[in-house]
C-alpha cells in the first residue's frame, strides 16, 4: 500500500509538469504581448524591450517554461504584473478561505445527499423517494446565483442571521457552502440513491437479516459500505471543483477565495498569477485524487488488493 | 416458559406467499403444512421453481416485501408463535433460534467485511459478549468448518467457493440454532466439494442435536442426510413421509418422475427418462393438480380440483386423486 502511494505521488511530478506546460502555452498564445498595456501607448521600442528583458519574457516558449519550473520548484511563481505583489504569496492568503468554504460545502453536500439518497433507495418509487428525487432536480436545475441571492434575502436581509458577504468569521461561510453544497448534493444524492438500488438487492443483505442484523444496521453497516464508491468518485470530483473557487458563490458573497484571484487577474491579463493559481490548483487536485483513490482501499479490500499487486 | 409444542420444532399451517408484481401475481407457495421434531431432518424437494427457497424465507419471515405477501394460519418455532413477533423479537430469533444457509456462497458474503467479521457479529447480537471475544470465538467456528483461523482475517474474494460455503456455514451455526435451513447448501460447489461440505453438515447437526430442513433438488443427498422428505410441486407439496416410505413407496408420479430422471449406474445404456414439460408459470398455474399436464396418469379428474394430502398410512401422505380408485398404482420398480 504504501509503495502504491510513494508511486503515485512520483506519478505527480510528470502530471504537475504537463499541466504546467499546458496552461503557459494557452496563456501565451492568449494573453499577446503584455508589455504593451504596462509600459503605456508612448514607450518606444527599447524600453518595451528593456522591459520584457526585466519580466523574463525574453526567449522562445520552451526556454521560458523552464525557467517558470526551474522557479517554480523553488516555490517561486514571480510577481503579478497589475499588483506587483508576489503570486505565491497572494494565492496562500486566499487558499485558506476557499479550504474553508470548500470543506464546509462539501459537509453540507455529503450531509444532505447521503441521507436524502438512502431514504430514496430504501423507499423505493414511496413518496419518500420523489420527494428526494424533486429535491435533486430542484438542487441541479436551480442556478447557483439565484439560489445564493435567494438566501441573503431571507436569511440576511429578513431575518439577519448571517452577513451578507465578506469574511467576518464563520458565519460568514454558512450561506455560501449551503449555496453551492445544495447543487453538489444533487448529484450525489441521485448518486447514492441509485449505487444503494444496486446495493440493496444483493444477497449478502439477505444473510445480514437473517443472522439478526437489524434493518438499520443492515442498511447502514452493510449495504451502505457496499455502495460508497461511486459516492466517493462524485465526491472527489466535486472536492477538486470546489478547490478551484467557486467564482459564482464567491462574487455572489463577496467571498475572497481562489475563484474570484483567477477570474480578476485573467479579467487583468495578470499572466503570472493566472498561471500561478492554475498551477497550484492543479497540484490540489491531484492531490485530492490520490487521497480519494487511498479512501477506495480502505473502503473496498478487493481494491486494496488490486494496489497491492 | 412452558411450551405447547407437541415436541415439534417447527410446525406450520397453511403457509401462502405469492409476489404481486407489476406483470401478475406470482403465486410461489399455495398452502403448504409442515412439521418437524426435535433433531429431525426434513428433505425438501423439487425443481427449480417450485417454491422452496420462498418457503424457507418465509419461515424466516424474510420474504420482501413488497412484493412478497405471505399468508400464514399457524407458524410456530419451538411453541412460540412468531407470526406475532415484532421486528426486534424477530432479529433475536434469526440467527439464533433459527438460521439458514444460503444456495450461492459467491454471493452470499458481504465483500467489504472479513469472514471473522461476519461470523462474529451474529455471535456479537445474540451472546451479548465483547467484540475480541466474539472474534474469537469466530476463530473457533473456522476451525469447526475446517479452515485454519488465521483466515480470519480475509476478505470473502480470498476465499475459493467451496471456502465460502463452509464460511456461510459458519456463520449459520456460530450460535447453535435450534433449527437450521439449509437452502441448496452444495449446489454451487464441485461434486468433489460437495460431499465434503455434506459429510460436514452432518457432523455438525449430529454435534449440536440441530434439526434440518434440506432444501435440495437432488434425491442423492435427501437418501444420505434426511429423516422424512416433502416433495415440493409448483408450490404445493406432493408426497410427504418418511425417507423409507417415500423413496421406496414411491406413490405420487412426480415424485416418480423425479426418480427416473436419475441416472442408472447398473444400466448405463438406458436413457434418461426425464419429466415431459415444463414446471407452470407459478403466474399461470393450470387447474385442478399442477402436475397433470405433465402426468402420464392424469384423467380429466385431474384438471378438475386441487388434490388434498390424503394419509396412505400413518408416515405417508399423497396429493393425488387417483388413489381414489382402489386398485390404481404407478410404474415405478422398486430399486432395491
Amino acid at each position: 500500500m504504501y509503495r502504491y502511494i510513494l508511486k503515485r505521488l512520483l506519478m505527480l511530478i510528470p502530471v504537475l509538469l504537463g499541466v504546467a506546460f499546458l496552461i503557459f502555452a494557452i496563456m501565451d498564445v492568449a494573453a499577446g504581448d503584455p508589455v504593451y498595456s504596462i509600459a503605456g501607448p508612448d514607450a518606444t521600442e527599447e524600453q518595451l524591450d528593456a522591459l520584457r528583458e526585466e519580466m523574463g519574457l525574453k526567449g522562445t516558449l520552451l526556454e521560458r517554461y523552464v525557467r517558470y519550473i526551474g522557479n517554480l520548484v523553488r516555490g517561486d511563481l514571480g510577481t503579478s504584473y497589475v499588483t506587483k505583489l508576489d503570486v505565491m504569496d497572494v494565492y496562500m492568503q486566499r487558499l485558506p478561505n476557499t479550504l474553508k468554504l470548500a470543506i464546509l460545502t462539501m459537509v453540507v453536500a455529503v450531509g444532505m445527499a447521503i441521507p436524502l439518497g438512502v431514504t430514496a433507495a430504501v423507499h423505493q418509487n414511496s413518496i419518500r423517494d420523489t420527494v428526494s428525487m424533486v429535491l435533486a432536480l430542484l438542487g441541479l436545475s436551480m442556478p447557483n446565483f439565484w439560489l445564493g441571492l435567494l438566501l441573503i434575502m431571507f436569511f440576511s436581509l429578513k431575518l439577519g442571521w448571517f452577513p451578507t458577504g465578506g469574511n467576518q468569521g464563520f458565519r460568514s461561510i454558512v450561506l455560501p457552502a449551503i449555496t453551492v453544497g445544495a447543487g453538489l448534493a444533487a448529484l450525489m444524492t441521485r448518486t447514492t440513491r441509485s449505487s444503494m438500488l444496486d446495493v440493496i438487492r444483493q444477497d449478502y443483505l439477505r444473510t445480514a437479516r437473517a443472522k439478526g442484523v437489524s434493518e438499520k444496521n443492515v442498511i447502514q453497516k452493510h449495504a451502505l459500505k457496499n455502495a460508497l464508491i461511486p459516492i466517493i468518485t462524485v465526491f472527489g470530483v466535486q472536492f477538486s471543483n470546489v478547490l478551484g473557487g467557486s467564482v459564482l458563490a464567491e462574487t455572489v458573497f463577496a467571498w475572497p477565495g481562489v475563484g474570484r484571484l483567477v477570474v480578476d487577474a485573467i479579467d487583468q491579463r495578470d499572466i503570472p498569477t493566472v498561471t500561478g493559481a492554475l498551477v497550484l490548483t492543479t497540484m490540489l487536485v491531484t492531490l485530492v485524487n490520490l487521497l480519494v483513490d487511498i479512501i477506495y482501499a480502505y473502503v473496498d479490500p478487493r481494491i486494496k488488493a488490486q494496489y497491492t499487486k | 416458559m412452558t411450551k405447547n409444542n407437541n415436541g415439534l420444532i417447527l410446525e406450520v399451517n397453511n403457509l401462502v406467499v405469492r409476489y404481486e408484481t407489476m406483470d401478475g401475481i406470482v403465486r410461489a407457495v399455495n398452502g403448504i403444512d409442515l412439521k418437524l421434531g426435535y433433531k429431525r431432518t426434513l428433505g425438501l424437494v423439487g425443481e427449480t421453481g417450485a417454491g422452496k427457497t420462498t418457503t424457507a424465507l418465509a419461515l424466516l419471515r424474510l420474504v420482501p416485501d413488497p412484493p412478497g405477501i405471505v399468508e400464514c394460519e399457524k407458524l410456530e418455532i419451538d411453541g412460540e408463535n412468531i407470526l406475532t413477533f415484532d421486528s426486534d423479537k424477530l432479529d433475536q430469533i434469526r440467527g439464533k433460534d433459527i438460521s439458514m444457509i444460503f444456495q450461492d456462497p459467491m454471493t452470499a458474503l458481504n465483500p467489504v467485511y472479513t469472514v471473522g467479521e461476519q461470523i462474529a457479529e451474529s455471535i456479537e447480537l445474540h451472546e451479548h459478549v465483547s467484540k475480541t471475544e466474539a472474534l474469537k470465538r469466530a476463530g473457533d467456528m473456522l476451525e469447526l468448518v475446517g479452515i485454519p483461523r488465521s483466515r480470519a482475517n480475509d476478505y470473502p474474494h480470498q476465499f475459493s467457493g467451496g471456502m465460502k460455503q463452509r464460511v456461510v456455514i459458519a456463520i449459520a451455526l456460530a450460535c447453535n440454532p435450534q433449527l437450521l435451513l439449509a437452502d441448496e447448501p452444495t449446489t454451487a460447489l464441485d461434486v468433489t466439494i460437495q460431499a465434503q461440505v455434506l459429510e460436514l453438515m452432518h457432523e455438525l447437526k449430529e454435534k449440536y442435536n440441530t434439526s434440518m430442513i434440506m432444501i435440495t433438488h437432488d434425491l442423492g443427498i435427501v437418501a444420505e442426510i434426511c429423516d422424512e422428505v416433502a416433495v415440493m410441486y409448483a408450490g404445493r407439496i406432493v408426497e410427504e413421509g418418511t425417507l423409507e416410505k417415500v423413496f421406496n413407496h414411491t406413490k405420487h408420479p412426480y415424485t416418480e418422475g423425479l426418480f427416473n430422471s436419475l441416472p442408472n449406474v447398473k444400466d448405463r445404456k438406458a436413457k434418461l427418462k426425464p419429466i415431459k414439460g415444463l414446471m407452470p408459470d407459478p403466474m399461470d398455474l393450470p387447474p385442478g393438480c399442477a402436475f397433470a399436464p405433465r402426468c402420464d396418469y392424469a384423467t380429466e379428474a385431474c384438471t378438475q380440483k386441487v388434490p388434498t394430502l390424503t394419509s396412505i398410512d400413518e408416515a405417508h401422505r399423497v396429493a393425488c386423486i387417483r388413489y381414489d380408485e382402489p386398485d390404481f398404482h404407478i410404474e415405478r420398480r422398486i430399486l432395491s
